[in-house]
């Protein structure tokens, strides 16, 4: 192209090039759109008909929980909510109407002891105040602020400005600023619950106005109902929106942000069955016609829990630890498991205020955990059956003085459980760890960090300071003290230096009674169909078989001279429980406890010295179907004015209760077990 | 339900195949008449001339956008019966081109400074009363639109677009007349400064609204009347390419080193461009921002090759911003690249019509009218396809709106005026 040319002729080419780039372009979107509709377009197709589906869902009920005996313990009944759909478009003040309106045609009710100031939060009233008040927000910035901050922040700053006298403006209409936050605290396009459980009168007002009120609509919920709610609280747990963090998991799963889902203990953790399978309405069909599958109700879940017995517990525990506050150094508190040995089933589990303590709290367990010692010497040859110790206080250098509860004399495996030598047990330990008192100058650290170990090692076993498997979210392990000084692994070896739960206890007690068997504890034992009528159980879907965690490392032969010890100290004069099971009609084996421990004083820096009161037990001897762990923390000595031996009281008659029910059930079904059985 | 999708299916191949049938039949008739072209284009001649085929693919988009109105708005997003009032928008767009092509674009060489000083005059005036409740409401965080009763919102920009074509166009033209024999870099410089001191007050106006889009559509704009206006390479190259460059190394860097781009670039940024640029690149994780787009693309994806008319998914502005998602959503892959055809050949005419036309002013008119519309056309389906960031454009012609449709047929009908009045002469038809 020659130079002079170019004033005239360079146009066509230019517009040339200018359209190449356009084609370009454009055929940029034909591949892009190629590319998404035919080589992703399957994807998006499933994407979607998971999300449309969704929409169209009814809300199906979740599963009931019945006890073992067929006795329902949740409920669902019918519930109205008020849901609110957030929508991007919608404007402020459109918002604010409705939040009005509604305010006019809903009463907010707050709990008893709370009014409607303390239920909403100050950045709330911030911004339904900045909401409402538009110009005056406004004015709470000035021009400088606008140059100089970005305007994200400047909202920031309009809310810390809004004075105490300003925001009080707001609280002629608090329910309005209520309903409006509640409003504003859903999704977009997701139906949020601004008020559950509406009355009928309500639902009907509310229902007239719809087509006036943009968003708003009225939900069919299932309210749950925790028949139960005084004697076994906690254990269900509770059903909460999906909490954010994971909602992501939720959506995968196919719930829809509205959903309410299982947040903790066995709602939690039995979700998966509990949910109710949602209906569909489908209007896609060829016939134009809406077609609606009914959703179901989610499975049912029998519990293992007895609870006739966990009441019976409940008023035990009540009445031995409700008229005896003045024991506790701080708080009352007491906590009673009882299993079936050889299921895992627990058919009751409580505390005295906080029942969750069973698998949250844990507590030096004192002598409880000698069975486990003994065996373990026996095992590893520490100690052997002809062993006799002589049991009298052991003075050790830079350790206290360590003494039973009085000198008991000379005693062997049997005896040394019965009446409970701390004695025997420090020489199970010292013998493991290679130190001989008054022959060793000192302790071989190699050997009594093995030591430690070794001990842990079968505790373990026994489901002492290890996740005992049960059928709950989270549970504790108790504290490790992890490898103290030499003395203290003589502690250990009697209880008086790593902390377990109530639940291990439980478990540790069932696999001694079980021969050396550890099952997973469990507080479901069936799964179900929904059945209509609620009195009737629907066919089993999934039955939880025993689940054996393991067979404990110790020779069987060891674990029966345990049991014996065990016997002896429930059922001859010498042992130490055998002031509290006199006169039994069933023949049961068990093991007292008693850690002291300093306790803290609540509000106050003194500590206290007090003890610990434990006790495991299982009867009946021969072929056990119960065992019993019960802790009673924290309580004064005998000498400061506390009551000794409330554990082995409540542990005697929680085994009465279990044995004197079973009795009247089959004086009236003379078959037997027959609600168990039936299938 | 199976009857109307077989029924919609019907009618998309139908106007399909009238269109097929129409260009087919004007190519037989061009092949047929091959021999004759030289004489019919050497005739001298002043007869003037609808340009019909253009009509006849506006035609088309009425049909086309009223139809998918129509089922944009079946998924029940509004109340109103848009594709009524779309007719309606239509028949008066089709007004507006008859009248504006009867005015002959050569006075626009007169005109223009005063059409400029107009749209100026209301971008001005609206950055003076806004926001006001009354006659400029703020919406979607914009002060672009005027609120006049009785006819609703106004953007000022989408009629200011326009004129600065024509204002653009016209500086071109008088510049490169002057200098049309001792062109240098000098006097492409100056002509750089002459279209800049234009097209910077409109920024800045459009910049304080804020319209990011608008004025991305300006560049585009500048851009191809650069190209046109025969400006040297050596000052071409390094303005588009470098932007250009510049976009594709963010991208790059984005996906590749997305740390470095977080602490050192997006900390820069306000945070709701932050949004928008991680929901445009990124619609699958920040789903509130990239919202919109995850919608429009699951509707566009799930379409496929062939459509899907019972699909009933919330695509946001349906009926508006993201009507090519109902498209593609209803008429797959098919819909979808038959619409892409449709502007593109509705582009080619306008093209034609800068090629034949013989007053370079026309010809840099279409010019500037190719890069507006193709931008904008680019934009809006390339940010449902997730290539784009979302920003407010409508699609010209198929989107429902009455203002952005007067306004597409008011710069049509300029374009079928240059048609129209340019006198083909015998010498130059030689030429061709």
């Amino acid at each position: 192209m020659g130079k002079t040319k170019t004033g005239k002729n360079h146009i066509p080419f230019r517009l040339n090039v200018l359209f190449f780039a356009v084609f370009v372009l454009f055929s940029l979107l034909i591949l892009r759109l190629g590319y998404i509709q035919i080589v992703q377009g399957d994807e998006f197709e499933s994407d979607l008909e998971e999300s449309t589906s969704e929409t169209a869902r009814i809300d199906a009920p979740r599963g009931l929980m019945y006890d073992r005996n067929g006795e329902l313990l949740v409920d669902n009944e019918l519930a109205l909510s008020l849901t609110y759909t957030n929508k991007q478009s919608v404007t402020t003040e459109e918002r604010l109407d409705i939040a009005r309106r509604l305010s006019e045609l809903v009463t907010i009710e707050t709990d008893e002891d709370s009014d409607l100031d303390d239920e909403i939060n100050r950045r709330t009233k911030q911004d339904f105040w900045i909401a409402t008040h538009p110009e005056d927000a406004e004015d709470l910035i000035t021009q400088e602020d606008r140059d100089e901050v970005e305007e994200d922040e400047l909202y920031e700053l309009q809310l810390n400005r809004i004075s105490d006298e300003q925001l009080s403006d707001v609280d002629d209409e608090l329910e309005v600023v209520y309903i409006w936050g509640e409003m504003m605290s859903g999704y977009y396009d997701s139906p949020q619950r601004i008020k559950k459980n509406i009355s009928r009168d309500e639902a009907h007002s509310i229902s007239e106005r719809l087509d006036n009120l943009p968003g708003v609509d009225i939900l069919r919920d299932a309210n749950r109902q925790y028949i139960y709610d005084d004697e076994f609280p906690d254990y269900f747990g509770s059903i909460n929106s999906i909490p954010r963090e994971n909602l992501d998991e939720y959506i995968a799963k196919g719930y829809a942000r509205s959903d309410e889902v299982g947040t903790s203990f066995l709602e939690e953790e039995y979700e998966a069955e509990l949910r109710g399978k949602k209906g569909e309405i489908s209007s896609n069909e060829a016939n134009n016609g809406q077609e609606e599958t009914n959703g179901s109700r989610g499975n049912d879940l029998i519990l293992s829990i007895d609870m006739a017995l966990q009441q019976e517990v409940d008023a035990i525990i009540n009445e031995e630890i409700g008229g005896d506050t003045g024991s506790f150094i701080n708080d009352a508190n007491a906590y009673v498991v009882m299993m079936e040995p050889d299921t895992g089933e627990i058919l009751a589990a409580d505390g005295y205020t906080d029942q969750l303590g069973v698998t949250s709290r844990s507590y030096e367990m004192g002598s409880t955990v000698k069975a486990a010692t003994v065996m373990l010497g026996l095992e590893t040859g520490a100690v052997d059956e002809y062993t006799v110790i002589n049991d009298r206080p052991l003075d050790l250098p830079s350790t206290p003085e360590i003494s039973s509860v009085s000198n008991l004399g000379p005693v062997n495996y049997r005896s040394a459980l019965a009446e409970s030598s701390n004695i025997y047990m420090s020489y199970v330990a010292m013998n493991m760890a290679g130190y001989q008192p008054g022959i060793t100058q000192g302790w071989n650290s190699t050997q009594y960090i093995q030591a430690y170990n070794t001990f842990r090692y079968y505790y373990e076993q026994f489901g002492l300071g290890t996740t005992t498997g049960v059928d709950l979210p989270s549970e504790s392990t108790g504290i490790d003290g992890g490898i103290g000084r030499p003395g203290s692994l003589l502690y250990l070896s009697f209880g008086q230096f790593d902390t377990y739960t109530p639940m291990q206890l439980a478990q540790y007690a069932s696999t001694i009674a079980n021969d050396g068997y550890r099952l997973k504890p469990h507080f479901v034992r069936e799964i179900r169909e929904p059945n209509p009528d609620k009195s009737e159980l629907g066919s089993v879907l999934k039955q939880f078989e025993p689940d054996v965690m393991n067979k404990v490392d110790i020779d069987n032969n060891y674990i029966d001279m345990v049991q014996e010890g065990l016997w002896s100290a429930v059922n001859t004069q010498s042992g130490t429980a055998y002031g509290y099971f006199q006169g039994t009609d069933y023949e049961a084996a068990g093991k007292t406890g008693t850690a002291q421990v300093s306790v803290r004083l609540e509000n106050s820096d003194s500590t206290v010295d007090g003890n610990n009161q434990a006790f495991i037990g299982y009867a009946p001897y021969d072929d056990p179907e119960v065992t019993v762990a019960v802790i009673v923390p924290n309580v004064y000595k005998s000498s400061d004015g506390g009551t000794s031996g409330i554990a082995n009281t409540i542990a005697r008659r929680s085994l009465d209760a279990y044995f004197d029910m079973k009795e009247e059930r089959e004086e009236i079904e003379p078959q037997g077990e027959s609600v168990d059985e039936e299938e | 339900m199976y009857n109307k999708n077989t029924a919609s299916l019907f009618i998309s191949l139908y106007v399909l195949f009238i269109f097929v049938y129409h260009f087919a039949r004007e190519y037989i008739h061009r092949l047929g008449d091959a021999g004759d072209e030289l004489v019919s284009f050497n005739k001298p001649t002043t007869e003037k001339q609808y340009d019909i085929n253009m009509l006849f693919v506006l035609f088309l988009f009425g049909v086309v956008s009223c139809f998918y109105i129509y089922y944009a708005q079946q998924m029940g997003q509004y109340n109103g019966d848009f594709y009524l009032r779309q007719m309606v928008f239509y028949v008066l767009g089709f007004a507006v081109v008859f009248t504006v092509l009867h005015f002959d674009f050569e006075y626009y060489l007169n005109l223009h400074w005063f059409l400029y000083g107009f749209g100026l005059f209301l971008l001005v005036l609206l950055d003076v009363i806004s926001p006001h409740e009354d006659f400029a409401p703020r919406q979607n965080g914009a002060n672009s639109w005027f609120k006049i009763p009785s006819v609703g919102l106004v953007q000022p920009s989408e009629i200011m677009r326009i004129f600065l074509v024509l204002t653009l166009s016209a500086i071109i033209y008088r510049h490169n007349s002057r200098y049309r024999e001792d062109r240098t870099f000098q006097t492409d410089v100056l002509l750089l400064g002459k279209m800049a001191a234009v097209v910077v007050p409109v920024i800045g106006l459009l910049y304080r609204q804020p319209d990011m889009g608008s004025i991305m559509l300006i560049a585009a704009i500048v851009i191809a009347l650069l190209i046109v206006s025969g400006m040297t390479y050596k000052i071409l190259l390094p303005l588009i390419g470098g932007p250009l460059v510049a976009l594709l190394t963010f991208v790059f860097f984005f996906f590749r080193f997305p740390n470095f781009v977080d602490k050192y670039l997006l900390s820069n940024l306000k945070s709701y461009q932050v949004d928008r640029i991680n929901g445009w690149l990124n619609p699958f994780e920040y789903v509130d921002e990239g919202y919109q787009v995850l919608q429009a693309m699951t509707a566009i994806g799930s379409g496929q090759l062939y459509g899907n008319f019972n699909t009933n998914i919330y695509i946001p502005e349906a009926h508006t911003d993201f009507i090519f998602a109902v498209v593609s959503s209803m008429h797959g892959f098919l819909g979808g690249a038959f619409v892409i055809t449709l502007y593109f050949i509705l582009l080619y005419q306008i093209l034609m019509t800068s090629m034949r036309c013989h007053n370079a002013f026309g010809k840099y008119l279409c010019a500037g009218l190719i890069g507006m519309f193709s931008f904008q056309i680019f934009q809006n389906i390339g940010m449902g396809l997730g290539l784009l960031p979302v920003t407010g454009f409508t699609l010209p012609l198929l989107s429902y709106g009455g203002s952005s449709l007067v306004a597409t047929m008011f710069a049509l009908g300029m374009v079928m005026s240059v048609k129209y009045h340019s006198k083909t002469y015998f010498f130059e038809a030689q030429k061709e």
